[in-house]
């Protein structure tokens, strides 16, 4: 019975699934074109195949352009210590999309399987990496999540140190990073950003979340309207967890515009009761109608959608008890919103689009 | 009751102590699949200070006896190329897992046998010239690539491989074979199983291996044939003096050259950066050329400036 259990013969099991990576390695050299192009393929889709990592890097200067390219994928996905080099510098003979290709290949592969963790391989990705050209830039940016301390190390060095040459498209690579990786990160981006490259400012908006939002305080420091309520938005798109400095600040500011990107598409599901029950209750007095206008819409939007921390009858009442004049003419004003739960019949049915078409036609 | 929790604190401690048979099995794989063979190597060094820890002298008679118990539905193949991938990679010799058909075990036996790195990394890797030497005496050199035996170490090899790979082709040349009274062919079988010859066969296009002796080709693939085979006699003669670089290697394998390369390589950076500059500096460029359409001296001037 035990005998069953083990396994007499790994050496002919090993010698086995050798075969189909010899026959592969023979069959690229075949002169009879559609064996040779089979195995190619092969190649590429082999699973394991770090064994044919020098063979595919002495087809690095084939001739046909498709094994070149697919043995330049084999080997990013199989580089490691002195090979790395080689790639990266072999790269050179690609066009920028190939490389780019080649990079995404590369990319794919540490998401799978994770990137190395020693420090003996991860330094050699990371000097040569960084020998490549600018517009690779966003990949290399987000390649560098998976090589541990020295990447998030470089990616720092980058920001802090070189931060005019980063390219627009890498911000988005520095939200990738994990947990408090990636705060670190974007408090340092938005610090320096906003000393040294104002114009980052829209890209920084997109990568923000509830945890480092707070973040984008740097740029108000003499800042126009119009990142002010690039900020604004920004926030509210995330969601509004706390009436603390930021939010207050955008509340008090002097331009309506601002405090008008601060309501408009509020992410209400993101944000809690408590905190934009605070903000409305300065908003609804806003001396500007539109913003006033607004901050009715988003209270009676507070009636039908629920918020983080609470539930819709207590929100209800809530509000009911405190802006019953302001929610009603917020139901009239605004006639695709559900104000039924207010206790008032609309005049007209939200449905009678029409009527109102044809009082502005 | 306390019965019960013994019983299932025992059969809990049963379960999860079986698979950790083959859990440095596993954490060795691991790391062989993401390409960390640096670790590997760590951990293949630690051997030497703790056995225990580090059962390498076990790897293979734990995978023969755990694996059907811990693994019932893997393929025990996958596990086999990831430590053959680790271990020959990291003796530097990545390229001759696929030419030598020697078991990675053998190779760990040697490695747990000796005392000290060095002289593991030395005795395997002498085993496995050896074997490559065997190789070219059976003239079975195809699977050996020539510019990765360079890079390992190896180099000192290759002139021998191309000259065996030269004989071979020399003796793969096609001859005319009877298959019946009226019908003769080239025979290719030969030429394509040797390297060279396959290449000559692709630049020739030739994807058959016989051709029919009435065919017109054959004579000009036995021209061809001449004439490829000269071409290389000449490029050998000329290619010897300027062999094989000698290039340093450190125990590790690393190349000695490497630490000295890293400085170019950040002013290549540098450079890449001059040659394109950020998106803005487009816009200012242009408004340049619009205000100062004439001078072109200026220009220059007004743009160094303002950098």
């Amino acid at each position: 019975m035990s005998r069953k259990k083990t396994i007499s013969d790994l050496r002919a099991l090993e010698m086995n699934a050798l075969k189909e990576l010899r026959k592969i390695a023979y069959n690229i050299d075949s002169p009879d074109l559609g064996v040779m192009y089979d195995a190619v393929g092969k190649l590429a889709l082999n699973k394991r195949n770090r064994s044919l990592l020098p063979k595919a890097t002495e087809l690095f200067s084939a001739t046909d352009q498709n094994v070149k390219q697919a043995a330049f994928t084999v080997a990013g996905k199989n580089a490691f210590g002195n090979y790395i080099a080689l790639l990266i510098t072999e790269m050179n003979t690609l066009n920028p999309v190939e490389r780019e290709q080649v990079l995404q290949g590369i990319q794919e592969m540490f998401s799978q399987t994770g990137g190395p963790e020693s420090k003996g391989e991860q330094k050699p990705w990371i000097e040569s990496l960084v020998s490549l050209g600018k517009e690779h830039q966003p990949t290399v940016f987000s390649l560098m999540r998976f090589l541990g301390d020295p990447g998030r190390r470089w990616v720092t060095a980058q920001i802090r140190d070189n931060i005019s040459n980063i390219s627009l498209g890498a911000i988005p690579a520095i939200s990738e990073f994990p947990g408090r990786t990636r705060k670190r990160l974007v408090k340092l981006l938005v610090d320096i950003a906003s000393k040294r490259r104002r114009e980052m400012l829209p890209y920084v908006c997109g990568i923000v979340d509830d945890k480092t939002y707070g973040y984008l305080a740097a740029f108000l420091k003499g800042s126009s309207w119009q990142e002010r309520a690039e900020i604004a938005a920004a926030i509210s798109n995330v969601g509004i967890q706390s009436t603390s400095g930021i939010i207050m600040e955008l509340v008090g500011d002097s331009n309506w515009q601002v405090k008008q990107a601060l309501l408009e598409n509020i992410n209400i599901p993101h944000s809690k009761f408590t905190a934009i029950a605070k903000m409305l209750s300065y908003l609804v007095k806003e001396t500007h109608t539109r913003v006033r206008g607004q901050a009715g819409r988003t209270l009676l939007l507070l009636g039908s959608v629920k918020c983080l921390d609470s539930n819709l009858s207590e929100q209800r009442k809530k509000i009911e008890k405190r802006y019953r004049t302001q929610l009603l003419k917020a139901a009239q004003a605004n006639k695709d919103l559900d104000a039924e739960w207010l206790g008032v019949k609309s005049e007209r049915r939200p449905n009678a689009g029409h009527i109102e078409e044809g009082l502005y036609g | 009751m306390g019965r019960v929790g013994r019983l299932n604190a025992l059969s809990k401690k049963r379960a999860t102590a079986s698979p950790q048979r083959l859990a440095y099995v596993q954490k060795v794989s691991e790391l062989s699949r993401r390409g960390d063979m640096s670790a590997v190597a760590d951990l293949m060094k630690e051997y030497f200070s703790d056995k225990k820890a580090h059962p390498w002298h076990s790897l293979y008679k734990d995978i023969e006896k755990y694996w059907t118990r811990e693994y019932p539905k893997k393929d025990v193949k996958e596990t086999l190329i990831l430590l053959r991938d680790a271990v020959f990679s990291v003796f530097d010799i990545l390229s001759l897992s696929i030419a030598l058909e020697v078991p990675t075990s053998d190779l760990v036996d040697i490695f747990t046998k000796v005392s000290n790195w060095d002289e593991a990394r030395r005795k395997v890797r002498n085993r496995c010239i050896e074997l490559v030497e065997e190789l070219i005496q059976k003239r079975k050199t195809r699977y050996l690539i020539p510019s990765a035996l360079k890079r390992e170490g190896l180099g000192f090899l290759v002139s021998r491989i191309e000259s065996t790979e030269l004989e071979t082709f020399k003796k793969a040349k096609p001859k005319m074979k009877v298959i019946s009274k009226k019908k003769k062919v080239l025979d290719l079988t030969s030429l394509e199983k040797s390297r060279i010859g396959s290449q000559f066969l692709r630049e020739q296009m030739v994807m058959e291996t016989q051709i029919d002796s009435g065919n017109p080709r054959v004579s000009q693939l036995l021209e061809a044939y001449d004439q490829f085979l000269l071409d290389l006699e000449i490029d050998m003669s000329v290619s010897i003096p300027e062999s094989v670089p000698t290039e340093q290697i450190t125990l590790n394998g690393s190349p000695i050259e490497e630490i000295d390369e890293e400085k170019p390589v950040t002013t290549r950076r540098v450079r890449q950066k001059s040659v394109q500059p950020p998106l803005s500096d487009f816009i200012e460029e242009k408004k340049t050329v619009k205000k100062k359409p004439r001078k072109t001296k200026v220009q220059k001037k007004g743009r160094a400036k303002k950098k």
